[in-house]
């Protein structure tokens, strides 16, 4: 694989799964659909690709997996979301059992499971600004949406995340 | 808005127990270095994506809204109709974004756009464009310069011909 595929592969590996297993919702659509995207990429367009400049390219990655869990998606069930979580086994202890460990895996579950019930819209929101690190202007233009309309669905779902978790706690 | 308060919350959301890539894609990805490459010439020249500028912008809601009512004219005459597609009339509310050309089948092309691109495909969630093919290979003729540009765009983008370039899972 050519040396800035697999960079950029390195650097982005869990955005880019977390944004297609947001999109169809199965872990095993999302790695097939980024493995379709790179393969894709590598066969047809890696040269263009190293022509981007480098937010255009990062942009044109995420765009290429979101296409194609898009494309899964609709080939598998229109209708239906699969809906596995977008975290690992809740059951399962990341927590450092600090003193207030209690309140931070009882904060950490209500955020989970508010992420997993946020629309697709703003979940995908998150997913690229957090994980992806991207900017409001390349995530929009991996949606095919304005910048603004990006930022708006981030603090959306920022405040619809805040309001959940006061109203828990 | 509390900035600091979403600062805090920014936080927490990136330490929570987020799902990883699995071995097996990280493998699969670093296994694509042994599948043949395809030549330089065969490459054919891909377009970069779309700008955010306003002005692009702009251009784009108006092809937007005039491609989408057109899709849906013509989405509910699939299989129904063996003349032609009713794009032109309803092309021709957006005079701005026409080509002057006319194809040989009577279309008024349309120009590309990518943000009317993706809104015809979340059309395939109604049931009469649940099969692709009803539109993209038996009606293909009478799409193509519809659908995906200009028959010039099609001269430049020879990639765009073929659907399964881009839509593995057909």
């Amino acid at each position: 694989m050519n040396e800035l595929l697999e960079n950029l592969y390195r650097e982005y590996r869990q955005g880019l799964y977390l944004l297609a297993l947001s999109i169809v919702g199965s872990t095993q659509q999302a790695e097939d659909a980024v493995q379709n995207a790179f393969t894709n990429i590598f066969q047809k367009s890696s040269r263009q690709l190293a022509a981007l400049e480098n937010g255009h390219c990062v942009a044109y990655l995420f765009k290429s997996v979101r296409n194609s869990a898009i494309d899964l998606k609709r080939a598998g069930d229109r209708q239906r979301r699969l809906g596995e979580s977008l975290f690992l086994d809740r059951r399962c202890d990341h927590w450092d059992t600090p003193a207030d460990a209690l309140l931070t895996k009882e904060r950490d579950e209500i955020l989970m499971r508010a992420i997993d019930r946020l629309n697709e819209n703003d979940r995908e929101a998150i997913v690229l600004k957090l994980f992806g690190g991207l900017s409001f202007e390349q995530a929009g233009e991996v949606t095919c949406t304005p910048a603004k309309t990006i930022a708006t669905r981030y603090r959306r779902a920022l405040e619809k995340l805040e309001n959940h978790l006061k109203g828990q706690l | 808005m509390n900035t600091d308060n979403h600062r805090d919350l920014e936080l927490a959301l990136r330490q929570l127990p987020w799902k990883e890539p699995p071995q097996q894609l990280d493998a699969a990805i670093a296994a694509l270095e042994s599948m043949p490459e395809m030549p330089a010439s065969e490459i054919p020249q891909r377009v970069m994506p779309p700008s955010s500028g306003v002005a692009s912008r702009r251009f784009g809601w108006v092809a937007l809204v005039s491609t989408a009512i057109a899709a849906g004219l013509s989405g509910l005459l699939i299989g129904h109709s063996t003349g032609p597609t009713p794009v032109a009339a309803s092309a021709t509310s957006t005079t701005q974004d026409l080509d002057p050309a006319t194809t040989q089948s009577g279309i008024v092309p349309v120009k590309f756009n990518a943000n009317a691109f993706t809104l015809l495909h979340k059309h395939s969630t109604r049931p009469e464009f649940n099969k692709c093919e009803d539109c993209h290979v038996s009606n293909r003729n009478r799409f193509e310069n519809w659908f995906y540009g200009d028959a010039e765009f099609l001269e430049q983008n020879q990639d765009f011909r073929n659907c399964s370039d881009c839509h593995l899972a057909q």
